[in-house]
């Protein structure tokens, strides 16, 4: 499913860099449910956005599905994020211009496979039925953080990323996100989670260990 | 795969930024606007000019010397122009070789705000029915017998119809017929036959409150028609040449000529036009341009955002080239729309105003004019949204989140 290998970010100048994340390998395997934790600024964000294919690494491969993400173009890779990955964001990623139930049906633009009546339902499963015709700016984070998970899972993705799903939300939000999430997973994605929460954490099959971009054993 | 429809997403962003929209949409709109109702007007004023020359009839008009410009102004605008020439230069003419007929006419008087007409400005002229081959070929119904020397014909643009009566310095006319419209000053015309129009400045000292004094000698316009040149006939330049230079007293009008300077001289109001228009097209690309680019600047977060969920390159790049072309589309039309109700309410009283003939032009010309005008917003939109559209289009997905949390 991953494979990660050797895999290192710089940011910077090529006179000054800076690595956000030093040859990292490592494996998950089909459903599995894995968490990265460490602490912020450990470069678990990065690793999640190079999985995605959201940027490319410094060094080091990438493979998602058998495919070598290096060797994907730039449209590959957009069609393979759009149908088979869901990508819960750190931070607030709802278009603020779109109503919660056009957000969350954002990704079936861009889906092979669209079913329209998902959007509908996943909101309705996370407690927000009521208000998908409510913008992000009437939203409370927990409640837009839930219409970002429900965007994430409208495409029935093989993988779900999630970066830090649950950060900063109350108890009880934060179970219904575990819930839904561990729901997907049950039903055969694999998952991999950024969190420094070790609840969270706990609940993973393993955990990858990241501190100042290393991988720690 | 179908490519993901964007316009829903247009809509809704332009609908979150109303106030931005608003000015953009005007922008376009003035550019639109001036460069369509620019062309509206030149080409109202040149159809004009030309169908007045046409309907003038004649291949040169002698008037007294230094006074064309005159004559000119008061043969497209109706201005007051009132001189003469001795009656007898119109043999003088007739013997120069070339000439096929003459007919003259005698500018007569302007009246302002005559009692008859509701027309602020209108002008008398006298006619010699028998010669005349420049006024009653123009007459919309032709009457079958000659003019009584009470009966007149009158401009498009006069009140009155056929069989009222009119009173001009205490004499009583008839109306026998009107002309067909031309824009210019010979809608405001009223065409007197010369022996009623001698008749009825022999009167007015009794019945009228100025008394209008005319010469039946005197002429103020010799209207000449050429032999065609097909037939051994002068070309127009020669024709005038060798009249000026065997009658010195007097100036000869060659109507193209007139067509091809009054094209040059631009009023203030189309010169005006024109500049907008010419200048804000350039504006309307660069407003476009730089608010699109902060735009872009400012949605590095979302445009990430469409990227990391699917969104490919084109997809991101239609968004916002589809938004700015949007944009310039609609500023287009409103403009076009502003112009076209302006000019359909106000064309006549701009046209009498700026002192120059006007109608509107044929349907083909107006459309060819509407076309530039969304041309033009079109262009500039596509020209305003490619770099930015661009710019937005080449964001690495996660660089792009990045650079929107700053």
């Amino acid at each position: 499913m991953i494979q990660a290998t050797d895999l290192s970010k710089r940011y910077g100048t090529a006179a000054r860099p800076i690595a956000a994340l030093d040859r990292v390998s490592f494996r998950v395997a089909p459903g599995e449910f894995a968490a990265v934790v460490g602490r912020s600024g450990s470069g678990k964000t990065t690793l999640l956005s190079l999985l995605a294919g959201l940027t490319r690494p410094s060094q080091g491969a990438v493979q998602l599905f058998g495919q070598d993400l290096a060797t994907l173009n730039e449209t590959a890779l957009a069609k393979l994020r759009g149908n088979t990955i869901g990508f819960i964001f750190q931070f607030p990623s709802l278009l603020p211009t779109l109503t919660v139930l056009a957000n969350a049906s954002l990704p079936l633009r861009f889906a092979e496979r669209p079913e329209p009546e998902r959007p509908g339902a996943l909101l309705e499963q996370v407690g927000l039925g009521e208000r998908i015709h409510f913008f992000p700016h009437q939203l409370s984070a927990g409640e837009s953080r839930r219409v970002a998970v429900a965007r994430a899972l409208v495409n029935r993705p093989g993988l779900i990323l999630a970066d830090e799903p649950t950060g900063d939300l109350d108890p009880e939000t934060e179970l219904t996100i575990l819930n839904v999430l561990l729901e997907a997973h049950q039903q055969g994605a694999t998952l991999l989670l950024a969190t420094h929460n070790p609840a969270l954490a706990g609940r993973a099959d393993r955990l990858i260990r990241l501190e100042s971009g290393r991988l720690k054993l | 795969m179908a490519a993901p429809p964007v316009f829903d997403l247009i809509a809704a962003h332009l609908r979150h930024r109303p106030v931005q929209s608003v000015i953009l949409l005007l922008a376009v709109a003035i550019a639109a606007a001036a460069v369509f109702a620019g062309r509206v007007l030149e080409q109202g004023r040149l159809k004009a000019l030309e169908q007045s020359l046409a309907r003038l009839g004649a291949d040169l008009v002698v008037v007294p010397r230094g006074l064309s410009q005159a004559t000119e102004q008061a043969i497209l605008t109706g201005q007051p122009a009132t001189f003469t020439l001795p009656r007898s230069v119109e043999a003088k003419v007739q013997s120069i070789p070339g000439i096929e007929r003459t007919a003259t006419q005698l500018f007569l008087k302007s009246l302002t705000n005559a009692a008859c007409c509701s027309a602020s400005n209108l002008f008398l002229v006298a006619f010699d029915p028998e010669s005349d081959f420049t006024v009653r070929p123009w007459l919309l119904d032709h009457p079958d017998r000659p003019l009584g020397p009470d009966e007149i014909l009158a401009g498009a643009a006069m009140i009155p119809e056929p069989g009222d009566t009119l009173r001009f310095y205490g004499h009583t006319f008839t109306l026998a017929g009107k002309l067909a419209a031309t824009g210019s000053g010979l809608d405001l015309t009223i065409f007197i036959p010369r022996e009623g129009a001698l008749r009825m400045a022999r009167e007015s000292a009794q019945k009228a409150e100025a008394e209008l004094k005319i010469s039946p000698e005197e002429v103020s316009a010799i209207l000449v028609r050429l032999q065609p040149e097909a037939e051994g006939g002068p070309p127009a330049w020669k024709a005038a040449y060798e009249i000026e230079s065997r009658i010195p007293e007097v100036s000869v009008i060659q109507p193209d000529d007139l067509i091809a300077r009054t094209r040059q001289n631009l009023s203030g109001l189309l010169t005006l036009l024109r500049g907008v228009g010419g200048s804000a097209w350039p504006a309307a690309v660069l407003l476009l341009g730089l608010t699109f680019a902060l735009a872009v600047n400012e949605q590095k977060r979302e445009i990430g955002i469409l990227r990391a969920l699917g969104g490919r390159r084109e997809f991101i790049f239609r968004l916002v080239f589809c938004e700015v072309l949007a944009l310039a589309i609609a500023g287009g039309i409103l403009g076009l729309s502003l112009a076209g109700g302006i000019l359909l309410g106000f064309s006549r009283l701009i046209a009498v105003r700026l002192q120059f003939p006007w109608l509107w032009p044929d349907l083909p010309a107006l459309g060819l004019s509407a076309g530039l005008g969304l041309a033009l917003a079109v262009s500039a939109g596509g020209l305003a949204g490619l770099l930015p559209a661009l710019s937005a289009s080449r964001l690495e997905p996660a660089e792009a989140m990045r650079r929107g949390e700053l």
